[in-house]
């Protein structure tokens, strides 16, 4: 029987199309029972084997659903059909593997497929896991289930109908074996109607009853009912409503609205902005500040924003956001958002008298609940009033009102995902004991950009002090905070394992062992794997044998995947040749293989303070593909003539076979050559490559490359528990700069000759010139020092940050630096058929063409690097359009480059957890350097230990008032005696801290954060007392002299990006 | 129109039998031949209608697709109102001489004629309702008929069949929403009701027009001629006659003689009464051919089927 299924859209272009597909109904379609005596079901579980899905284990693929399912009292043996808002509001305790024996019916399944690509995908996942026993049933293609739409029915109604029709047709064919199928829908009306016409029928609460061994799935529950947890705030008047799709549309296509992705300032999560493209082609930032105005959009979420009247532009800078005691009083945070919604330099009378009452409310102290309804109102007041909106096309960027400021409207695309997060402590005492009645509750996420969560939970003693897993449902306008459910707890707050798994997820950092199939792609052999002349292609001379040279590996110490080797040997003509050698990843790590996807997925490895998050499973990274010395390895090397002057004379590429004579490490390199003794060929070797690497440092910084600066330390951990016991920075030896600069020098020559053979789809990385503006705050701050940064190239840029140099402060210049480093876009991976050959360009290395070819063990990006450049020096090579399709290239650069920030950003807070841990218990004073101005406090740089933090000049609790004014005219913190000030690169004494208080205790203890105070200057009411001081300094002597007989301490440090940071 | 090549006996034939009020197949002067509409074969369509006067092989056969699509507005055009865009094609199977571009004539012609009669609003269509949005995104319809096969009178046939195909069209439902900024700027915006239930008639197709093609043979002149009566027709003059009775579209066609005057009044009125009865019989049929397809919806309506009930 054929029908026609017909439907309309609107396509991209505008136009509108309308598609009818033919619709078959067929009666030959099984039920799912794996025993089901029916002859339809038995002639379709023969048909299925006879196809070759034989049954794994006990479970037949065609027809999964169990004979002896899940037993309840009011059931009986029973099948699970839910409908389709409960796979979209329930799809996390679905998941969950004991939820086994489900029906999907195809009805819902399509649904899904237009309602959320993410949730289908999660189901189809599920159906795939034949342990599951979840069964797909075709009703819409079923004679007796598919069912017409009425007229004057709606198409939910219908596929609801439908469902029910499934329901009921699947409970009469299941009869005989007495097994009942339920159908689980939170709909009202749906229950209504499957009461009448006979369905079992039952809400996800009552399915959920039934697994009383897991009483936490309950928890898990989306919410739903938005009415019942709505209203418990009567101070929160509501956000606007949304403008719909249509509007968005237009808004954005005439230019009334514009749009962007909302980021949260990562100090003030009442603070975003978008970056916006305007109608002649420039981006600019929009601010996007105060909960009012986000108006429940999230960090990440694509919104429509509407720009605000010049009047309400904000002029100050960001202030940091102090969220320790955010909730103490329930209304600090409206209080906060009054004033910072107020313009700072205020243009009318009226602003002006109502900025002083405001501050003068906040400089009480006090603030009371109706005092902050008014100063809220004032705000939604000054909307209306203060003339007109502004037009996108009118934002200028050399405005004197300000930063462009407006206000979201409408969300495009929202973004959220599963958060890590923390029980806000204030809630912890609402746990009453053995009650299983759910309490609302709020959640902190672990990422500070995200507001508070409300979820509901029966397990609030539990939960006080862990971390764990927690997603969004909804934010309906009346809630002041958006609501959620707990999906899964991740272990006790501050305990390291727990800490790493948060910042691992919070990343996006893939960090599951490889899969069984991934692992099925590494070689046979194992680790018995061994060079095979004829194999690896030497014989045919495809592979030059390179085993006779004298090459070496120089790392840092502890490192295991080594990716680099050198040589360098002095020809007759006086030249040198030169080789670097890269462990051939590509012998091994075929495209399109799992192992391969799994790679690209993971884009790089990711180093740990503790641990390595590998890209390519240990067997290759660390042992096949690693240079080690006196073994034989496969190698991809790039092989230079250089004369005297260090000038490239020819270069060829080759597919080879090395053999290391030594694997050194920076110190032990560095060592030979000072040593006047030493004068075997590899010491001799690595002298000519240092004398080489020297005169190529000198062109490349004469040509305007960079040097910048960026704090890192190591730690040193102690041998079992893994606890840090000391802290460092990295020291860099020349040898460090040798091993990077014929790095560099093989990057170039490999990118300049995979873009010959390959001009539309070669993989290159390229660093775009930071804009002028980038560096204002800091040249505004570097002008009472009579500094002036020339950023018009690379080369001024070189020449005048070697130019700032304080007599009185050697540590200016790197600081200056480090600030540099920060006003810097990131470089970026491409694929160049995507740019001009002018945006090749890379800024911080001063070269026209550059990309990443040296470690493909630890990134995917040189794996593809090596393909491209092995299809271009081998005519025979075999590749498909993994190296020629620009528009998958392209997918994948966003990928490498996401992944990439991640990683670094992991490998940062891990860092930082390190640090915390480190600094636990202890109380330490140091130097550090004031990096940031802010309106109600200061970063402050700690060099010794490369940590960053806050001061807060209203530290002592969130409600008293800041002792120190913001002047914009110095860009600098001024006390209210006029007596001391802050500003950029001031030199500061502060003490540092780590709360040692229970983890549960409060916020910042929950955040783990490391608390400074200030010391010098002294400022009234801001820096530490003298007496506390004292005691402080005292208790730490008594410690020192008890704490430094730590014996086994080894050095436990990642092979890091530091050769190459940042480029 | 298509030219028969008739031996001069059977033309003197065919003109003394008009002449005497006797038509070779045997009809009266005003007889029309039998017609069988269909409508709705074409699932992609927003509307057709295939129609076909005379017998199974002895016919002229039209289809006819109503395609509807959104343009959006140019500076230079009508600021509210959709349009109608004809195109009519004669298949090369339909007739010797349209084989390769033998049809290029007759299709500019018939298309000519279509765009007449449909574009304006004469045709009783209200364009402005084809306005999306003013000055920004407007409906055109597509009309595009293919003649299948030719056994004279294929100017009314493509008329039938046209009408039969705007009346069967409905255009899917679209929302149109504004947004204004503080100046009083408006900017609208449409999404389309993604349900294919969801649809609004064309709404004034009831009023379009039929036509009465008149052939003038030796001194008299019939409708509804057959081929080979156009073979020996001398002038030619399609009447549009509308609902309400009115004349909106005239045109003469055949280049070997004029009317004279007092012929033409006396053809117009006679086309208005044909016309009423046209109509008349066009409504049962197209009611016919409506309840046939609703009726028959879960059936597979390929192409192959349906000729079988042709």
């Amino acid at each position: 029987m054929l029908r026609n299924k017909s439907f309309v859209k609107r396509t991209r272009k505008g136009n509108i199309v309308r598609t009818v597909k033919e619709h078959y109904l067929r009666d030959d379609i099984s039920c799912g029972y794996e025993s089901c005596k029916h002859s339809v079901c038995i002639g379709a579980r023969a048909e299925a084997e006879e196809q070759g899905k034989t049954p794994i284990g006990d479970v037949h693929l065609a027809a999964p659903l169990s004979a002896s399912p899940r037993d309840s009292v009011q059931w009986g043996p029973h099948y699970l059909v839910p409908d389709t808002n409960v796979f979209v509001n329930q799809i996390d305790i679905l998941e969950r593997p004991i939820i086994n024996n489900v029906v999907v019916l195809s009805t819902v399944l399509d649904e899904l497929r237009g309602l959320s690509m993410v949730v289908y995908n999660r189901v189809r996942a599920i159906v795939r896991d034949h342990e599951r026993r979840w069964f797909v049933f075709s009703n819409e293609h079923h004679r007796e289930t598919f069912v017409d739409r009425a007229t004057d029915e709606s198409p939910n109604d219908r596929n609801d109908r439908a469902i029910r029709v499934a329901v009921q047709w699947l409970s009469k064919h299941l009869e005989t074996a007495s097994i009942r199928p339920v159908m689980v829908t939170n709909d009202e009306d749906n229950l209504r109607k499957a009461a009448a016409d006979g369905v079992t029928a039952c809400r996800m609460e009552e399915c959920l009853g039934v697994y009383t061994e897991c009483p936490e799935l309950l928890d898990m529950m989306g919410s739903v009912s938005i009415t019942e947890r709505s209203g418990t705030d009567p101070n929160w008047e509501g956000y606007a409503e949304y403008l719909s799709p249509v509007q968005i549309q237009a808004g954005v296509k005439s230019g009334i609205l514009v749009q962007g992705t909302l980021q949260i300032a990562p100090y003030n999560y009442l603070e975003g902005s978008i970056f916006a493209a305007f109608p002649d082609g420039k981006e600019r930032r929009i601010l996007v500040i105060g909960r009012k105005d986000m108006n429940r959009a999230i960090q990440g979420d694509k919104v429509a924003v509407q720009i605000l009247p010049r009047s309400q532009w904000r002029k100050a800078p960001s202030a940091a956001l102090v969220d320790e005691d955010e909730d103490a009083v329930p209304d600090v945070d409206t209080k906060t958002e009054a004033v910072q919604t107020t313009p700072s330099v205020p243009d009318t009378d009226k602003t002006n008298e109502g900025r002083a009452r405001k501050r003068a409310r906040v400089a009480g102290g006090k603030l009371t609940n109706s005092a902050a309804t008014v100063a809220a109102d004032e705000g939604a007041e000054g909307h209306e009033e203060l003339g007109e909106f502004v037009k996108p096309s009118d934002v200028e960027d050399d405005s004197l009102d300000g930063e462009p400021t407006g206000r979201v409207v409408g969300v495009i695309r929202r973004n959220w995902r599963s958060y890590c997060a923390f029980l806000d402590p204030n809630f912890a005492h609402k746990g009453t004991k053995a009650s299983s009645a759910p309490v609302s509750v709020s959640v902190l996420a672990m990422d500070r950009r995200i507001p508070k969560i409300k979820i509901r939970t029966r397990q609030v003693d539990v939960l006080s002090g862990q971390r764990f897993v927690v997603a969004i449902d909804s934010w309906p306008k009346e809630s002041r905070y958006p609501h959620g459910h707990f999906v899964r707890a991740l272990g006790d707050a501050g305990d390291k394992a727990t800490e790493t798994e948060v910042l691992l997820l919070e990343h996006d950092v893939p960090f599951q062992p490889f899969t069984k199939n991934v692992r099925a792609d590494l070689p046979p052999e194992g680790d018995k794997w061994l060079l095979d002349i004829d194999r690896d292609q030497v014989a045919s001379g495809k592979r030059r044998d390179l085993r006779h040279i004298d090459v070496c590996s120089i790392d840092p110490p502890g490192c295991t995947d080594i990716d680099d080797a050198l040589h360098a040997i002095r020809l007759p003509n006086g030249n040198f040749q030169v080789g670097v050698h890269i462990a051939d990843v590509t012998n091994f790590v075929k495209p399109n293989t799992a192992m391969d996807k799994e790679a690209a997925h993971r884009s790089t490895t990711v180093y740990l303070v503790d641990r390595r998050i590998d890209m390519l499973p240990e067997l290759l990274g660390t042992n096949l593909c690693s240079l080690m010395s006196n073994v034989d390895r496969l190698a991809f090397s790039c092989i230079w003539e250089l004369d005297q002057d260090a000038t490239i004379v020819n270069v060829t590429f080759h597919k080879s076979v090395i053999h290391s004579k030594a694997s050194l490490t920076y110190e032990e390199a560095q060592t030979r050559i000072d040593d006047p003794s030493l004068n075997d060929s590899i010491t001799n070797n690595i002298r000519d490559l240092n004398m080489l690497a020297k005169k190529l440092r000198k062109r490349r910084m004469d040509a305007g490359a960079l040097t910048l600066s960026s704090p890192e330390v190591r730690f040193r951990l102690e041998n079992d528990s893994q606890d840090p016991v000391d802290v460092e920075m990295k020291a860099l030896k020349e040898t460090n700069a040798l091993v990077e600069e014929f790095m560099l020098l093989a990057n170039t020559s490999v990118a300049a000759k995979i873009y010959e053979h390959f001009p539309d789809s070669a993989m290159l990385r390229r660093h775009p010139e930071p804009p002028a503006q980038n560096f204002d705050n800091l040249q505004h701050a570097l002008k009472p020092l009579d500094i002036q940064l020339e950023t018009g190239s690379s080369l001024a840029l070189a020449q005048s940050l070697d130019r700032a140099v304080l007599a009185s402060d050697p540590y200016f210049n790197n600081l200056l630096r480090i600030l540099t480093t920060r006003c810097m876009m990131q470089a970026q991976y491409f694929c160049s058929g995507s740019c001009t050959p002018e945006e090749f360009r890379h800024y911080g290395l001063a070269t026209g063409i550059y990309t990443h070819f040296t470690s493909p063990i630890r990134r995917y990006a040189d794996v593809m690097v090596h393909r491209l450049l092995h299809a271009s020096i081998d005519r025979d090579a075999v590749y498909g359009s993994e190296l020629t399709d620009k528009i998958k290239m392209n997918e994948q650069c966003d990928v490498l480059n996401h992944r990439h920030r991640m990683a670094q950003q992991a490998s940062r807070s891990s860092v930082e957890l390190y640090t915390n841990l480190f600094f636990k218990g202890k109380t330490v004073e140091e130097t550090g350097y004031v990096t940031q101005i802010l309106q109600n406090g200061f970063g402050v740089l700690i060099p010794s230990y490369g940590i960053e933090g806050v001061v807060y000049t209203a530290a002592r609790d969130a409600a008293s008032p800041s002792v120190m004014e913001y002047e914009q005219e110095a860009h600098a913190l001024i006390s209210h005696d006029k007596a001391s000030e802050i500003r950029l690169f001031q030199r500061v004494r502060v003490v540092l801290q780590v709360d040692d208080k229970p983890v549960s205790a409060n916020v910042s203890s929950m955040r783990r954060k490391l608390s400074l105070r200030l010391v010098e200057p002294v400022i009234a009411g801001l820096s530490i007392e003298v007496g506390e001081l004292e005691a402080l300094r005292a208790a730490k002597k008594a410690r020192a002299a008890s704490a430094d007989e730590d014996s086994k301490i080894v050095e436990m440090v990642a092979k890091h990006p530091e050769k190459i940071q940042t480029i | 129109m298509a030219s028969l090549i008739l031996s001069p006996a059977e033309q003197d034939y065919i003109i003394r039998g008009v002449e005497s009020g006797f038509r070779a197949d045997g009809r009266g002067s005003l007889d029309r031949r039998e017609v069988s509409l269909r409508t709705g074969m074409i699932s992609q369509a927003n509307g057709s209608a295939r129609c076909r006067i005379g017998n199974l092989g002895v016919g002229t056969d039209v289809l006819v697709g109503v395609k509807a699509e959104v343009n959006s507005w140019t500076p230079g055009e009508a600021e509210d109102v959709g349009s109608i865009v004809c195109n009519v094609e004669c298949s090369p199977s339909a007739a010797q001489e349209f084989e390769g571009r033998g049809a290029e004539e007759i299709n500019v012609e018939l298309t000519q004629l279509l765009d007449r009669i449909l574009n304006g609003p004469q045709s009783g269509l209200d364009l402005k309702k084809l306005c999306i949005i003013p000055k920004q995104a407007y409906w055109v319809l597509h009309i595009d008929a293919l003649v299948l096969d030719v056994k004279g009178s294929i100017i009314d046939t493509l008329v039938w069949a046209t009408r039969a195909a705007l009346m069967s069209t409905s255009l899917p439902r679209v929302v149109v929403e504004t947004i204004g900024d503080e100046m009083g700027n408006m900017q609208a915006e449409f999404d389309v009701v993604d349900d294919p239930e969801d649809l609004t008639p064309l709404e004034g197709a009831e009023n379009l027009p039929i036509s009465v093609t008149f052939s003038q043979i030796g001194k008299r002149y019939v409708v509804d001629a057959s081929e080979q009566e156009e073979a020996v027709t001398q002038a030619r003059l399609t009447v549009a006659v509308s609902p309400a009775m009115e004349i909106c579209a005239i045109q003469k066609g055949g280049m070997l003689r004029g009317f004279p005057p007092s012929l033409l009044t006396e053809i117009l009125e006679t086309a208005q009464r044909i016309a009423r009865e046209e109509l008349t019989r066009f409504k049962t049929h197209y009611d016919n051919a409506k309840s046939h397809f609703t009726s028959q919806a879960d059936e597979p309506s390929t192409g192959s089927t349906f000729l079988v009930q042709f």
